[in-house]
């Protein structure tokens, strides 16, 4: 790829101290999750990349990283190619102009004391203090109507929009400073399917007016696929695939993603694929070797000592050891 | 899409007017409530306005029967028992709205504080010494205070602290670790949610995060709270001035009056308790019920309005 | 299907539902045959009425919600003129229910074991205590529950998401009941759980000879798990059928266009074909068709009400195009 990158992570390993107790987050010798754990992750300008992986996984803390809302405990986020992680706090209002995030629940992502038409004002305070009061409620009017809301709605309340339209509203406040760049964590996990198809809609036409690129996180694979250009799967805190998205869909080479596949087919025509049992195990203290290792139809006494290393495969990148010559 | 004409867009919420007339067809007897505290402000603000005698005037007319000249007849010192309930009344919201305020004034921005930065050293040692408040008998230590500087006005220089002061304050600090916790477990639940997170992405300050939006959305548990403080103060300074701890005689106070009267309460005199007993149920009552009232106010989305712009 | 009596039967279900604004009708006029064994999906988006309605089936709603008008016939009693004893009965011995939400559907302060227990022991006959927990561990294992009894003495935040759920099934069958409702078993878990657990539902549902009526959003689940379907759309069945006509042969344009809005393929196809608007509000549905304002081949005569009407062998639609539909 030629294409200048977006936004790189570097190694980047989230851990955070599990709370305990009264005096908790005091102690010395507390437990840890580790939420992400040792991710490098490239995203091109201009492209959607889908982030998949389910509860516990780690692709939300991952999506928060990449924006910097969480620090990450080691490892580097460069945006553009300049180096992000160590930024002081005006330098990162500053990057927050060009990034912004999407969020999963749009009753709670929105001040419900607030009219929608204040929430999107919100980001002009914030970036465009030149503005004036009427040139800030025009722009209002003008990103409502940019998301299929009309401008007028401006004055009502979160609880008076349904699902659909205040995730709307949670896209036009994302959009409201012009970013390049946007993270959308589960966008439209609680709506309907018709209504996720207009969401989904309306996200692809503004990512190809407006040439943004997209971080979509998302646990539903057939969704990914249908809107991304690349596909990275996590589990447990850690990218086990990452590749072209249709080759991931058609050809995944991971156990997980394999068994996420079937999954998704399993809940449609029964008995297809190989179906996994168990649950994720705790990130506080993963499995040795491959973390997926417990849960795996292949895996071997190599899998439970060592963990496998991300390593090119065809045209993208798989952790395990089945792939990399050996043997599990 | 987006066309160039953006129209002008209204940013405010649906009248005011209209959401009280909304709450209060839903709720009458919550703005029964209100509507009598009002009067009870209005009175206590003017009470010359409604008083025809002079609260501390004596006379020969003593216990007196209601009558059209004395609406709530006279005491033992002929002292006419409607002016002195009016006066009381000003003073009995005085002590439970101020102490309220200030109890506010402190224990908001601790509760605050403590809930933004829990889990911390900070939210630990505030909590630790509101605790430590908590676990002061109110009547006890009020007993106690009065004990220590008397029931005397004190002098410190220049400046002399009235002893309704030094009450108001005791007051104040034993509802400061209330309302403290309140803000707190208010402020734990709304910095999670996810606007919060999104305010942050935006770049907007901490503390127009804190006040624009998490104090906002904590309000209606703190006001409700609030009245019901107002309340349990009104009734606290009721049973200390009828121990006569509180306001001092000859000033007119309801837990007073309820004291000088208890010698009557067989006797026949019945007008000497129940026209401050019933002042006190009446107040007491009334800032319970409104509290309701005003969270409905408070909650947008209790106004729900879903008329089309 | 259609041989034999059904287990149960409904006919001009409505329940209503008082809000502030006035009452709103989450189901209106629904009929729907159970028969044994059977798995029915009965699908449709948030605000379809889908969850009320299925509640109704067993008496379920609660107030504000309530049963309005109706008859409800199950194993031949009629549902709606028992009371007391015969009721608690049929619910969990005959009709048991599985929610979504399996951490608010456990009560935190008891062991699951004591929760299990409690149900087995409801009915008429108690089998007593010993038997109660002999079963309820047996039922556990079958459920494939590592360490059954070690489990038994658990409290609900002890266990996974996909561990409560496994505990909530085993509630709702430890009276082997004769239909079970299962109200969006999976939503609330995470894809690979929810497979393993829809396998094990379905295995015990054969060994029981079980009904099922399986509620839920997801066209591909009920694709997978149901002989029979029916489309719920702002409170009333617009669509049932068997579960490959209505799913591949649409007679409801809801449904067709339902089904055109699952992601399928990547978006070098074109856009999702999303139905536009939104779903009606059911304090003021239209007197016709309730999804004409959305509907791409609405004209004058879906102004008229639009009853379920047979549009072929155990197939019905409310739409008078559903003739039209073919192919």
């Amino acid at each position: 790829m030629t294409i200048a990158p977006q936004l790189e992570l570097e190694a980047v390993n989230r851990h955070y101290p599990v709370k305990t107790g009264l005096l908790g987050g005091l102690g010395r010798n507390r437990l840890m999750v580790k939420a992400v754990s040792d991710v490098s992750l490239t995203i091109h300008k201009g492209e959607i990349l889908g982030l998949v992986g389910e509860s516990g996984s780690g692709k939300s803390t991952l999506g928060r990283v990449a924006l910097m809302l969480e620090p990450p405990s080691s490892g580097r986020v460069r945006f553009l190619g300049e180096d992000i992680t160590g930024l002081p706090r005006d330098a990162l209002k500053h990057h927050r102009r060009q990034a912004q995030m999407v969020f999963q629940d749009p009753q709670s992502s929105l001040n419900r004391s607030l009219s929608i038409g204040r929430s999107v004002e919100s980001p002009l305070l914030v970036h465009a203090s030149t503005l004036s009061r009427e040139q800030r409620r025009a722009r209002v009017g003008e990103l409502l109507e940019m998301v299929g809301l009309r401008a007028a709605m401006a004055g009502r309340y979160p609880h008076e929009l349904s699902g659909g339209q205040r995730q709307r509203v949670g896209i036009a406040r994302a959009l409201a400073v012009q970013p390049e760049f946007l993270v959308l964590d589960e966008p439209t996990s609680a709506l309907d399917v018709s209504i996720q198809a207009q969401v989904i809609n309306l996200l692809l036409t503004l990512q190809q007016d407006m040439a943004l690129t997209y971080l979509f996180i998302s646990h539903d694979l057939a969704l990914v696929r249908w809107l991304c250009d690349r596909i990275a799967v996590m589990y447990l805190g850690r990218i086990v695939e990452i590749g072209q998205a249709g080759d991931v869909w058609a050809r995944p080479r991971h156990p997980y993603t394999q068994a996420l596949l079937a999954a998704t087919g399993a809940l449609g025509d029964a008995a297809h694929g190989t179906l996994i049992s168990g649950e994720a195990p705790s990130a506080i203290s993963p499995p040795t070797g491959c973390a997926f290792h417990p849960r795996c139809a292949h895996a071997g006494p190599r899998c439970t000592r060592e963990r496998p290393l991300l390593i090119k495969d065809g045209g993208g990148e798989v952790a395990c050891h089945l792939l990399d010559g050996g043997t599990a | 899409m987006s066309s160039g004409s953006a129209t002008a867009v209204v940013l405010v919420r649906p009248g005011l007017v209209s959401r009280i007339w909304r709450v209060a067809r839903r709720d009458p007897v919550a703005t029964a409530a209100f509507v009598l505290l009002a009067l009870l402000v209005i009175v206590a603000a003017f009470p010359d306005l409604f008083t025809t005698h002079s609260p501390g005037r004596l006379s020969r007319n003593r216990l007196a029967a209601p009558s059209l000249t004395n609406l709530m007849g006279t005491d033992q010192f002929g002292r006419d028992i409607f002016s002195r309930c009016v006066y009381a009344t000003r003073v009995s919201l005085t002590v439970g709205l101020v102490t309220v305020a200030i109890a506010l004034l402190i224990g908001v921005p601790l509760g605050a504080i403590a809930g933004l930065r829990s889990p911390s050293f900070t939210d630990a040692a505030i909590m630790r010494v509101m605790d430590v408040l908590m676990a002061f008998p109110p009547i006890i230590l009020a007993i106690a205070v009065v004990a220590a500087l008397g029931t005397k006005d004190i002098e410190i220089g220049p400046f002399t602290i009235p002893h309704i002061v030094k009450l108001l304050m005791v007051i104040a600090m034993l509802n400061v670790p209330k309302v403290a916790r309140i803000v707190r477990a208010a402020v734990l639940v709304e910095r999670n949610e996810q606007y919060v997170l999104a305010e942050r992405a935006i770049g907007s300050s901490e503390a127009r995060i804190m006040f624009v939006h998490i104090l906002r959305n904590c309000s209606s548990p703190v006001v409700v709270y609030a009245t019901l403080l107002v309340a349990s103060t009104i009734l606290a300074e009721a049973a200390l001035s009828f121990l006569g701890l509180g306001i001092q005689p000859p000033a007119p106070s309801w837990g007073g009056m309820l004291a000088d009267s208890r010698t009557y309460v067989m006797s026949g005199e019945w007008w000497l308790t129940v026209f401050p007993g019933l002042l006190i149920f009446v107040t007491v009552a009334s800032f319970n019920l409104a509290g309701d009232l005003l969270r409905d106010l408070l909650d947008p989305a209790q106004i729900s309005r879903r008329a089309d712009v | 299907m259609s041989e034999g009596a059904a287990l149960l039967s409904a006919r001009g279900v409505t329940t209503r539902f008082m809000t502030e604004a006035g009452a709103i009708w989450p189901s209106q006029g629904v009929n729907l045959d159970i028969y044994p064994g059977e798995v029915v999906g009965l699908v449709g988006e948030s605000g379809s009425g889908k969850s009320v309605t299925a509640r109704a089936l067993a008496r379920l709603v609660a107030p504000p919600s309530a049963l309005h008008a109706g008859s409800i016939t199950f194993q031949g009693h009629d549902l709606l003129g028992l009371s007391g004893h015969d009721l608690t009965e049929i619910r969990g011995g005959g009709i048991a229910i599985v929610v979504q939400d399996p951490a608010a559907a456990l009560n935190p302060v008891m062991t699951v074991g004591a929760q299990i227990m409690r149900i087995a022991r409801l009915g008429k006959i108690d089998p007593g205590p010993e038997a109660a927990r002999r079963s309820a561990i047996e039922l556990l294992s079958r459920l494939r529950i590592a360490e059954p009894e070690r489990r038994l003495a658990a409290y609900p935040h002890q266990l996974s998401g996909g561990m409560k759920q496994r505990v909530l099934i085993a509630m709702a069958l430890i009276r082997r009941p004769a239909l079970l409702i299962a109200d969006e078993p999976t939503t609330a878990l995470d894809i690979t759980v929810a497979a393993d657990i829809l396998a094990l539902l379905g295995e015990m549902r054969r060994d029981l000879g079980m009904a099922m009526l399986l509620i839920s959003h997801d066209l591909a689940l009920i694709a997978g798990q149901c002989s029979r379907v029916a489309v719920m759309y702002a409170g009333r069945i617009v669509e049932l059928g068997k579960t490959a006509d209505v799913l591949g042969q649409p007679r409801h344009p809801y449904t067709l266009a339902l089904l055109g809005s699952v992601p399928r393929g990547t978006k070098a196809d074109g856009f999702l074909p999303a139905i536009p608007g939104e779903p009606p509000d059911l304090a003021r549905l239209p007197t016709g068709c309730a999804f004409q304002p959305r509907c791409p081949q609405a004209s004058d005569r879906c102004a008229e009400p639009q009853p379920l009407l047979a549009v072929g062998p155990m197939r019905e639609a409310a739409c008078w195009r559903a003739s039209e539909m073919i192919g």
